[in-house]
């Protein structure tokens, strides 16, 4: 976070450290700067909340994309984009997601493409639809296909 | 060796080759096919491989290993990937892919059942229809007329005039007719008010089932049911729990972790009502639509909050999301009436013999005395919840089967007033499970966490149910 006395960015963790010999010991909910000492009052969780959601609203609706080319994984992706699976974050051998991403066909080269990302996510490989929350969609690795417009949905051969 | 459809990368072709070489035993697979099991990290395989290839079983694991180690990504994977890419060229020879169809209203509708603004009415309109037919057609009009006329009017007057001519002692007449006979009470249960309730529910969810509502439903639950523990695919369970918990019970076995299958039984035992419970309070509180809202969301916060609590209490670790989406389709009306067929025929079997020995149970209590004396112990308990003694037969039934409880509360229903019914009603929800439910929570889940739960559900009921009757006469509302 930044602090609002001096504008030094600085990690909240650290913060905690610069609270050693204070009798409260990180239970007064302020932040110190471990730069200035100021006591920050941190940012409302609610505000935080309220402030996320509009920037992803924002996101989806805006459909450009992503700005960044690369291994991204699927759930970086906005609906309707098509995209190549380029790999798979696996858990330890054999993990219970590794499993899964067989049975759903995710391999290497596969055309996937996110139908929706709310209230979980939706993608379509091959002919299936399968809805996966957000943590197998972050283990997918993909990259934006460029060749394929919009509804490029039913082109798989 | 003949030439292979799938032609593994080099290094895994080699393996496969040294492993097949050693295998001595025979299989019902061929020895390379059981190589490649081995190398996917197939348990059984594995375990038979060790009691039929003892010499070179060793040998064997460290070639698994090694072609293990090294393959950075888990060899079931890219051996599965290998396959995919077998498949990815042959597909085009052998098949014609058209090109471009337009968004048809299926999937039109299948985005609109996903997405919460629209998904949660349709939600509510889909419960609205269950309730009209389940609850409206099933559990009055159908009900009504096998309890009143099939019944009432001509199958239990006829069985006590028989049994009085053929039997001479009162104490075995009581046990076929009278008030709690096999004849006049068991089998009238059974096929009189859990049969329609039952049956109607089943043909609803066969339908559901088929046309593909069900995992869609799972998505749009998912974020929901995390926060309580399970996940999306929970949704299966617990909908066919409005059916029957005994049922659901069994089903759980799906959910994947141990922690989800324990949250999901605790919270089928206590406030999931099964389709027979839910037609009967339906119908008790048919003509109080306040008693049936109060009663609605008491039910449901407790099934959030329990479910909360647990999530927080049962260890384990949290389950992923995945599924499914077929498309959606019209249902078949063959599929769906064998389905609904198979559904009763095995509830009627589960169910039949349990009604009967309850019958039994409660005749050799009534000449015993053994049935008053469970009666004047839990009568103080029903009065201390403010329903009159007249329910406490009721609530003694439900011990053997929850829906049975609610059918014998729906007999004395004119005796009490509405907080007094939808206290029962409640009550009743969430009280012990069936002795059927019962008996799969000790085989599924072991003794300790069935009776865990049993003791947890039975005075959490009625402290509920004491705690909503000061309640609503404190609030003096018009039920």
């Amino acid at each position: 976070m930044k602090c609002s006395m001096c504008g030094a960015e600085f990690e909240v963790e650290a913060a905690a450290r610069s609270c050693s010999g204070c009798p409260l010991v990180g239970s007064c909910g302020l932040i110190r700067c471990p730069v200035c000492g100021y006591d920050n009052v941190p940012e409302s969780r609610l505000l935080g909340w309220v402030r996320r959601m509009g920037g992803r609203r924002k996101r989806v609706r805006g459909r450009h994309r992503p700005e960044w080319v690369g291994p991204l994984t699927l759930a970086d992706l906005p609906p309707g984009q098509p995209a190549r699976v380029v790999g798979v974050v696996h858990e330890k051998e054999g993990g219970r997601h590794t499993q899964k991403l067989i049975a759903m066909g995710v391999f290497p080269g596969a055309r996937i493409e996110l139908r929706r990302r709310s209230p979980g996510y939706v993608f379509q490989i091959g002919f299936s639809q399968f809805a996966v929350d957000a943590d197998v969609a972050r283990t997918v690795l993909v990259q934006v296909d460029e060749g394929r417009g919009r509804h490029a949905k039913r082109r798989f051969n | 060796m003949s030439t292979q459809l799938v032609q593994y990368a080099p290094a895994i072709e080699s393996s496969i080759t040294e492993i097949s070489r050693l295998l001595r035993g025979s299989y019902s697979l061929s020895t390379r096919a059981v190589a490649l099991l081995l190398l996917a990290g197939d348990d059984e395989i594995r375990a038979v491989v060790e009691a039929r290839d003892q010499v070179v079983s060793s040998r064997i694991g460290e070639l698994v290993a090694e072609a293990r180690s090294s393959h950075p990504e888990p060899l079931a994977y890219v051996l599965a990937a290998q396959r995919q890419a077998t498949v990815e060229r042959l597909l085009p020879t052998v098949v014609r892919i058209e090109v471009g169809r337009a968004v048809g209203f299926g999937e039109r509708l299948s985005q609109a059942m996903m997405s919460p603004l629209t998904g949660i009415p349709i939600l509510v309109a889909a419960l609205a229809a269950l309730y009209f037919f389940v609850g409206v057609l099933g559990a009055q009009t159908l009900v009504g007329w096998l309890e009143n006329g099939v019944f009432g009017r001509f199958f239990n007057p006829w069985v006590d005039a028989l049994v009085n001519r053929l039997i001479p002692w009162p104490a075995i007449q009581a046990l076929f007719g009278g008030e709690y006979g096999i004849l006049t009470l068991g089998i009238r249960y059974a096929v009189a008010i859990i049969l329609p309730i039952v049956g109607t529910f089943f043909f609803a969810f066969a339908i559901i089932e088929d046309s593909g509502y069900l995992p869609r439903l799972a998505l749009l639950i998912d974020r929901l049911f995390k926060a309580i523990g399970l996940n999306g695919r929970a949704v299966i369970p617990m909908v066919l729990g409005f059916g029957c918990d005994t049922m659901a019970t069994i089903v759980t076995r799906t959910l994947e972790t141990r922690r989800e299958r324990v949250i999901a039984t605790i919270l089928l035992a206590l406030a999931v009502p099964c389709s027979a419970q839910l037609g009967v309070i339906f119908a008790i509180l048919a003509g109080r639509p306040l008693a049936l809202l109060i009663w609605a969301l008491i039910v449901t916060g407790i099934f959030l909050l329990v479910g909360f609590l647990a999530a927080r209490l049962v260890p384990g670790e949290r389950a992923a999301f995945y599924m499914e989406l077929p498309p959606l389709r019209l249902p078949r009306l063959s599929n769906v009436l064998v389905k609904t067929y198979t559904r009763m025929e095995w509830y009627l079997r589960e169910v039949l013999p349990l009604f009967v020995l309850a019958s039994v149970l409660i005749w050799l209590g009534q000449i015993t005395g053994l049935f008053s004396v469970a009666l004047s112990v839990l009568e103080p308990v029903v009065r201390w919840i403010g329903l009159p003694r007249e329910a406490t037969p009721a609530i003694l039934f439900g011990f053997f089967r929850r829906d049975y409880g609610a059918a014998g509360l729906y007999d004395v229903q004119w005796m009490l007033s509405g907080v007094q019914l939808t206290v029962a009603a409640v009550t009743l929800t969430l009280f012990v499970p069936c002795i059927a439910q019962a008996a799969v929570m000790f085989k599924e889940r072991g003794w300790k966490i069935a009776l865990g739960a049993i003791a947890f559900i039975l005075p959490f009921a009625f402290v509920v149910g004491w705690g909503l009757s000061r309640l609503l006469i404190w609030l003096r509302l018009p039920l």
